[in-house]
């Protein structure tokens, strides 16, 4: 590996690094605005979400950049690969951020929903895995991530059962109809905070193992029933 | 011996000397006949002088390599030493005075670092066990050490710390800017950061490390989490108690101004407006015994001085207290005592009130048709007394607080029901004089349980149960 190329590695890496923790920490404010609402936290959180956009471009140009000038291959070329979809992945959860603390202020304006237990534990649950991928990306572990993956399907039932929960309401009180949008499109959101968090674990596979596992079952089942 | 080049090299230049006397001899027939005779004498001693260097040589080689093999033992040189003839151990003498001197340096560098390392030792243990987290890192942002508070602390979870970039095991943006700044300005950083994923607040300080240019920096660390949710507390509280003395007050006066202003008003509404300054007075009355008590309680001004008592006729006694508000309310009070007579250590007019608190509380919180259950039992060294009801439950991030002065689930609802807004505070604390504790289990919608744990009376003592028999029936109605 070349100077140029180490030390463009290591500055993507840390660029991606401080755009992770500071979409973290996005996310995490506005899980919070759902047990305490406030309004101008939710146009402070709209308002980072601009800087990460910019950081976002800044990586993808960097990762352009490199793959120009030092024509990587291997582990090198992986990584940039990887870096470009993680840092398109966190600008999108910091989109969810910005949505949710709207959300979570549309519903404080009609008190009488109450918010869920299981929408706080099902948005704890989506943000730590989220922190777990970015653990798996920074100690190249792939086993960690494997597990990323596989808490995805708790977070889907949780939130199947939340909209369950809130079509009942909606049958039940039809004058609450907006509010329960707004915990509907909550639970939407957070789960796909999980479903980012899952990309970028899969993504991590793909840095270490060198094998993509995204839709991995669907390819799988095709192949039993083309073999078949 | 045979094998030796230095010995053959010897005896051949012996040999050679040897046979040049022979010849001289020979050519100027020195000594006739003898000639023969000298040659072989002469080739005789050249082989002994061989021989005899050779050793010398050997034994000083010996020597030699003993005393720079085993430098580190005196004796063993000692010994090499003896076996030198006494003009050899002369020339030998300078390399032992340089080789002593050389020890006595090592031995003194060994001791020196032994120290060192033993101080390193100590300042590990130290940096390590302090109460603060210390993390330092390098002008890279590289970790250099880190303990186990500022692990713990800032949620690193990674074994492999050391020599890894800062802003790749902690990924906190507000600690990696400060970090940055500290390294490029040299400039102190002190801030209080929270940690978003276990909401802890730290107070973080990064200092430079001292010399130029800068090395690194230190980054010190402490919990304030504790001390903010205090002076949250503290604040709380004052707002609270100026909040609940105030709502009464004002009332009273509202109520005596029309009634000052208007003095021919109507008897029969004079008479409602004095009702209400009666019973709001009571309410201001009642709040300040409360705030009294708790007062008492919290300064532990008396030792509490606890000893044996059954439960079961204090509940009995709370139960037949409350019989009258319960039945108004239409709610079910009932007790369900255990097989044994549990005895507590405990005051009894304090575990009245415990009980009293408990129930009044359940009662108020308990829809008409209700049911509240009082509940107590032996668990291990524990006596456990639970009150339960089927009301509305208290939200699962509102439990803890609950016990909190004046901290009410429900602000607007709650102050309707009454009561002072204390009873659980009480509560809590007259449990913790006993060494005991209180806890709450609730969820939503399906009612609350308030569960007291206070310490069991040695168990030989207890004598058959105190309880009055007609409510011993389980889950039966407490008649009243």
């Amino acid at each position: 590996m070349t100077m140029h190329l180490s030390r463009d590695l290591q500055k993507l890496h840390r660029t991606l690094l401080s755009m992770s923790s500071r979409v973290e920490d996005m996310i995490h404010q506005a899980v919070n605005q759902l047990g305490d609402p406030n309004f101008e936290e939710a146009v402070k959180i709209a308002k980072l979400d601009d800087a990460i956009d910019e950081l976002d471009v800044e990586i993808e140009e960097d990762c352009l950049k490199v793959l120009a000038l030092n024509q990587p291959v291997g582990v090198d070329l992986r990584r940039i690969a990887t870096v470009m979809k993680i840092s398109g992945e966190l600008e999108r959860v910091a989109d969810i951020a910005a949505n949710i603390a709207q959300r979570a202020c549309g519903l404080a304006e009609s008190p009488e929903i109450p918010i869920p237990d299981r929408l706080q534990e099902m948005a704890h649950d989506a943000v730590d895995m989220l922190h777990r991928a970015i653990d798996a990306y920074v100690d190249l572990d792939s086993v960690k991530a494997m597990q990323v993956c596989a808490d995805d399907d708790s977070i889907d039932d949780m939130n199947r059962q939340i909209i369950e929960d809130v079509i009942a309401d909606m049958h039940r009180t039809p004058s609450l109809v907006e509010p329960l949008l707004h915990l509907f499109s909550a639970s939407r959101q957070i789960e796909r905070v999980a479903d980012h968090a899952t990309n970028i674990a899969e993504d991590v596979v793909y840095l270490v193992e060198g094998t993509i596992i995204r839709h991995g079952r669907h390819f799988v089942q095709n192949q039993v029933e083309r073999s078949s | 011996m045979f094998r030796n080049a230095t010995f053959w090299k010897l005896f051949v230049s012996s040999l050679a000397i040897a046979g040049f006397a022979a010849l001289i001899a020979y050519r100027w027939d020195v000594l006739g006949d003898a000639a023969a005779l000298l040659s072989a004498l002469l080739l005789a001693a050249a082989t002994l002088q061989s021989w005899w260097m050779h050793r010398r040589m050997r034994i000083l080689l010996d020597t030699l390599r003993i005393t720079v093999a085993s430098w580190e033992d005196p004796d063993l040189i000692r010994q090499a030493d003896r076996r030198l003839p006494s003009d050899l151990q002369e020339m030998l003498q300078p390399l032992h005075l340089a080789g002593n001197r050389l020890m006595r340096r090592v031995r003194s560098v060994e001791r020196q670092a032994e120290r060192q390392a033993e101080r390193t030792e100590l300042m590990h243990a130290v940096l390590t066990t302090v109460a603060e987290g210390v993390l330092v890192v390098d002008t890279d942002e590289n970790v250099l050490f880190v303990n186990e508070t500022a692990r713990k602390l800032l949620d690193i979870t990674t074994r492999e710390v050391v020599d890894r970039p800062i802003w790749e095991v902690v990924r906190s943006s507000s600690i990696e800017e400060a970090v940055q700044t500290v390294l490029t300005s040299e400039e102190d950083v002190q801030r209080d950061v929270v940690m978003p994923r276990s909401k802890q607040v730290i107070s973080l300080t990064v200092t430079a490390l001292p010399s130029e240019p800068v090395p690194g920096a230190v980054l010190v660390l402490r919990d304030l989490t504790t001390l903010r949710k205090l002076e949250s507390v503290r604040r709380d509280f004052v707002t609270n108690v100026s909040h609940e003395l105030k709502t009464p007050l004002t009332s009273i006066q509202a109520y005596a101004d029309t009634l000052l202003n208007d003095p021919d008003s109507d008897p029969e509404q004079a008479s409602f407006f004095l009702s209400r300054i009666v019973s709001e007075s009571e309410r201001l009355h009642s709040i300040i015994l409360d705030l009294i008590r708790l007062g008492r309680i919290e300064s532990q001004e008396d030792k509490p001085e606890p000893r044996a008592l059954a439960v079961g006729p204090i509940v009995a006694a709370s139960i037949d207290d409350h019989g009258a508000i319960a039945d108004a309310a239409g709610i079910r009070l009932l007790a369900d005592p255990p097989q044994t007579a549990v005895r507590v250590m405990a005051e009894e007019d304090d575990l009245r009130t415990i009980l009293d608190n408990l129930i009044d509380n359940a009662l108020k919180y308990t829809d008409a048709d209700g049911q509240v259950l009082v509940r107590w039992f032996a668990d291990e060294n524990w006596g456990i007394i639970e009150v339960q009801d089927d009301g509305a439950g208290i939200p699962q991030e509102k439990q803890l607080r609950v016990f909190e002065r004046f901290y009410r689930v429900d602000k607007a609802r709650d102050r309707e029901r009454g009561g002072t807004g204390l009873g659980l505070s009480i509560v809590k604390h007259l449990c913790q004089r006993f060494r005991g504790s209180v806890e709450v289990e609730s969820a939503m919608g399906e009612g609350s349980t308030f569960r007291v744990r206070l310490p069991l009376a040695n168990t030989t003592l207890v004598q058959t149960t105190a309880f009055p028999a007609e409510r011993t029936s389980t889950l039966s109605p407490a008649p009243h």
